[in-house]
Order: C-alpha cells, then structure tokens, then sequence
C-alpha cells in the first residue's frame, strides 16, 4: 500500500513538472543570429515572440554578455537582469523582442585555427565573414549559404562547434632592399608583358585554324560521362579545342569550384589537360584526344 | 479491499493512461519527421557538400595566388587537395544518386583533406592574418552600434524626451563616429596602429553614451510597469464584480476574493516601490501580482 502510495505521489510529481516545465516557458525563440567577427567577437540578435502577457521570462545567455540592447516591437528599450548564464528580461505585456549583445566567449584561437563552440536551444544561424573556409563541424548543417558578405550556416539546437580559418594575406619575405622606384617600374613592366601576352595568344587564337576536333569520336566509348561534363567537352570543341576556364564560368553560368571539378574529372579522363597563360588556365582538349584519327 | 484502495488504484490508472497518452502524442510528430526524414537529411547533405566545396574552393585559389606570387606550394599539400577533390566529387556523384549518408561520409572526408592541405600551406611561413579586414571590421560593427544608439536616442526624443543627458549622449555619439571615420581612413591609408588607436577612443566614447543611455530609459521602464499595474488592476476589478455576482459556494468564493486581494496588495506595494524610485522592487512585486493572477488561470 506504501509503495503504492509513493508510485502514486512520484507520478503526480512527474506530471506537475512536467507541466511546470512546459508552462514556464511562455516564449519562442523565432530567430537566433551568430555573427562572427574576425576578431573573435560574437554578436548574438534574437528574435523572441511571447505567449500571452508576461511580467517577465528568462532567456539562457550564449557566453558572457556585453553590450545588450533589448527592444520591444516598437523599438522601445525593456529592463534587464543578467543572472547566472541567463537573461531576465521584464517584459510587463511586451509580445515581441529583439535582444542583442556580444560575446568573447564563444571563440578560440589555436594558430590559425578558430573555433566557434557554444549550446544553444535554439536553431541558429551563424553568420561568418565572407573569406572564412569552414574546416570542420561537428553536426550536420541544416543550411548553407555563401553571399558576397559573408556565409551563412544554419545549425541545429544542440551543441554546435565549428572551425574555419580566415583568408590570409601573402607575406612574400624581404628581398634585399631594393629601391622603391625599381618595383614600381617592375610591377609596371611585368603588367604589361602579361597583358601583351594575353592579348598576343588570343589574337593567335583567333588567327589559327581551330584543330578538327569530333565530339562524337571524342566520346565514343565514353557513355559513362555526365551529362555536364559532356556539354563542358561540346563547348570546348566549338571554342576550337580551349577555352579559359573563365570563359567557361561565364558561358555556363556555373560556380567555380563546380566548373573547376568538372574540368578535373576530365583531366583524370585524359581528355583535357590545364595550362597557365597570363595568370589565367587554359583548358585544352589534349593533344591525339581530337576524335578524328591521326593523319586526317 | 479497503475503498481508499481501490480509488487509488482508480487513480494510478487515469495517470498511466494520461502519461501514455502523453507519450503517444509526443511520438507523433516524431513518426511524422522520422517518414519524412529523407528530405531533411538530403538538404543537410547538401549544405555540407555545398560547404565542403566551397572551402576547396578557396583552398584552390589560395594555391593559386601563392603560386602566382611564385612560392612553392609543397607538392603534398596539392595533393591533400586534389585528394579532397577527388572526395567531394564522389560525394556530389553520391547526392545525386541519393546515397545522403555516404555522401556526408565522403563531404567529411573532402573537409578533412582541405584541412590537411591548409596546414601544410600555413607551415610555409608565409601566410599572416589580414590585420587590416579585422580592423575594418572592427571599425564597421562599432559603426553599427552607434547607429543603434542613435536610432533608441531618436525614439526618446520622439517620445519627449530631452536635456542634458540626451544631449551629452548625443554628442558622445557624434564624437565617437567621426573618430570612427577618421579610423575608417586612416585604415585606407595604412596606418594600422593610428587606426586602432581611433577605434579604442571611437569604443570609449560608445561605452559612455551608452552609460548615459542606461540612465535615460528608466522613465521608459517606469511607464511600462505602469501600464502593465493598470491593467491587471482593470482585469482583477472585472473578476471581482464576477466573483461576487456569482452563485458558487461560499467557501470558494471567500477563497477566490482572497487571492485577489493578495494580488491587489502586490500591486499597491509595487505602486510604492515606483514612487521611492526603486525599479527593482517594483518588478518584484508586478511579478509576484502576475503570477497570483495566473494561478487563478487569468492570464
């Protein structure tokens, strides 16, 4: 009867927490912005919509705050607490917020190494300065964007941590003193050279008969070519056998990275091969890879 | 057996079926996502390779410009890279074959073969952090945070607001953003540490009209605890007049009065604390009213 008793008391404890706990809560988190700056510093934004009219709620604090701004939906300043780890912020009727703040806590340095490691309960959306390269994340993203600004990847709730590395600059090492006006005169002449010499091969270009090349014969026996990648060859052979791989970008309206592996695989196929003029990559059917039988 | 047994076991019965059913319906939407798991899953497999390929991307052209600078980039770092390729392209074939989960496995893979290629670049020696783009940066998000503060500044004046403590918050906002230009071209010059010294005095003045911003919002709080006072006090006189107009039992009625006249005496207290300047108290108070209110299921 006793053990009943207490089975009994401990389900109606569980219950009333459960509740307890469900309706404490009286908010949504609509939207949590990450934006990482180059140093390190984190600024979180949230946008929170309240459940009914509350005096108040607790918000959990991603990191030690600084800087925290809380708005209504008018704009209008709101009053708050930090307390331990969390935000209290005293609503009195407020039904939309918009919490701000910056964080140093979020982010760890190891040689170039950065690290963006936090909990959140949120989903969120972590914005990183446009040159970052992700290097590593511990949970699949559930987005990812990469704009001229900056990239955006969206995170589940849960612990998040994620690495990258910022763009650096090159530091090519002293070359002995040379005189100002001598590099400037250098850089000048070389600009030049590179210039005639690109304006040179496409004149050539232009001039040469472009080599007769048959698409068909080219891929016969190669049925196992994507679709893409055979369009890429169908363009190379119109543009007389070589095309920049810029003028490719632009012609297929394709990401460089997708036109870069497209123009791998065919390289690992022995159909193209890629070569450097004036800074920029020529890409050429290969030589005997013409389709049309040698002597021809 | 004894009755009170019995209807405790009545009762152990209702709450096993209250928490299955609890269960259940938290099982629902689980069952929802898990059949439509396919999609989410090909969407995150997605974004990894779109992220796994953007970084090969830039590991790429980061050879590229080192190359064009005419460093040596060591062979075995080309080769990490051409490896991650390699790996990516499997992973994208893998896509769009719908194999999500081995194509994460192979974007992980790529990810994991970048990283190795960029150690082996920065080992070179002759990469360093963009001093520069951090300051800029820098400069940028203060900017931000002044015009922030200018747009709150801007809401207390339309809201009536004035004297000297806006004006002295205003000025330091002015001040702090043409120190910020002034960071701003320096920067473009290339005097780095000019800059940096701008922005600290830039983030100074920031930090002080900030302080006098703190200061300035109070009236806002006061007004909104008012309101907030006043219409609890308009909703609890509406559930007076219903308690006292109703037929329900004597006792229950005497005890519904009385938390209402607990959540009245919080108000009145927080009124107090409101007049003697003492926000805090008052929000203590407020709370203390609402959540009387609340377990009475008003609000």
């Amino acid at each position: 009867m006793l053990r009943a008793n207490i089975s009994l008391k401990a389900l109606c404890l569980i219950l009333f927490l459960l509740q307890a706990v469900s309706a404490q809560l009286g908010y949504q988190v609509e939207e949590a912005t990450l934006t990482v700056y180059r140093d390190g510093v984190v600024a979180v934004a949230l946008e929170v919509a309240m459940e009914g009219e509350l005096a108040s709620i607790r918000l959990p604090l991603l990191g030690t705050p600084e800087a925290i701004l809380v708005l209504d939906e008018e704009g209008s300043p709101i009053d708050f607490t930090v307390e331990d780890g969390w935000l209290k912020i005293y609503l009195f009727g407020a039904s939309n917020l918009k919490v701000y703040y910056q964080t140093q806590d979020l982010t760890s340095k190891r040689g170039t190494l950065w690290t963006l490691s936090f909990v959140s309960p949120w989903k969120t959306r972590i914005l990183l300065p446009s040159d970052a390269y992700v290097t590593d994340v511990n949970v699949l993203p559930e987005g990812f964007t990469a704009s001229e600004q900056n990239l955006l990847v969206e995170m589940p709730p849960g612990e998040v941590e994620l690495s990258y590395v910022l763009e650096p600059t090159v530091v090519m090492p002293p070359s002995g003193g040379f005189p100002k006006l001598y590099l400037y005169v250098g850089a000048i002449l070389s600009a030049a050279i590179t210039l005639s010499a690109i304006l040179w091969f496409r004149r050539r270009r232009k001039r040469t008969a472009p080599p007769a090349v048959n698409l068909e014969e080219l891929l016969r026996g190669r049925e196992h070519l994507r679709p893409d990648d055979r369009e890429l060859l169908g363009f190379l052979v119109e543009s007389g056998g070589q095309a920049f791989e810029a003028e490719i970008r632009s012609h297929f309206r394709l990401p460089k990275t997708t036109v870069w592996r497209m123009i791998k695989r065919l390289e690992r196929e022995g159909l193209v091969e890629v070569s450097k003029v004036g800074g920029q990559n020529l890409v050429k059917i290969r030589a005997g890879e013409t389709g049309v039988p040698e002597g021809s | 057996m004894e009755a009170s047994e019995i209807h405790l076991k009545t009762l152990s019965l209702l709450l096993a079926s209250v928490l299955c059913l609890s269960f259940l319906a938290g099982m629902l939407p689980a069952a929802q996502a898990s059949s439509s798991e396919e999609t989410p899953l090909a969407k995150k497999a997605s974004a990894l390779f779109n992220m796994a390929s953007k970084t090969g991307d830039r590991v790429h052209r980061l050879i590229e410009k080192l190359e064009q600078k005419g460093v040596t980039v060591p062979q075995k770092a080309k080769d990490a890279y051409e490896e991650g390729e390699g790996f990516l392209e499997q992973a994208e074939t893998l896509l769009e074959e719908g194999n999500y989960q081995e194509s994460v496995r192979y974007s992980f893979k790529a990810l994991a073969s970048f990283r190795e290629a960029l150690s082996r670049i920065f080992k070179l020696g002759v990469l360093r952090e963009n001093t520069a783009a951090t300051l800029k940066e820098a400069i940028e998000r203060c900017e931000k945070t002044v015009e922030r503060l200018r747009e709150l500044l801007g809401r207390l004046e339309e809201a009536g607001y004035s004297g000297e403590q806006l004006e002295a918050a205003k000025s330091r906002l002015n001040e702090a953003s043409m120190k910020l230009k002034e960071a701003m071209e320096l920067l473009e010059k290339g005097e780095i540490s000019e800059a940096a010294k701008r922005l600290g005095e830039a983030r100074k003045l920031i930090a002080g009209s900030e302080g006098e911003l703190i200061k300035l919002v109070k009236p806002f709080h006061v007004k909104r605890i008012e309101k907030y006072l006043e219409r609890l006090e308009q909703r609890m006189e509406a559930l007076k007049h219903k308690v006292e107009a109703s037929k329900m039992p004597k006792h229950a009625k005497e005890k519904a009065l009385k938390a209402l006249s607990r959540a009245i005496y919080h108000i009145e207290k927080a009124r107090e604390h409101l007049k003697g300047e003492a926000l805090s108290q008052a929000y203590g108070e407020a709370e203390a009213a609402s959540l009387q209110l609340s377990q009475m299921g008003i609000l």
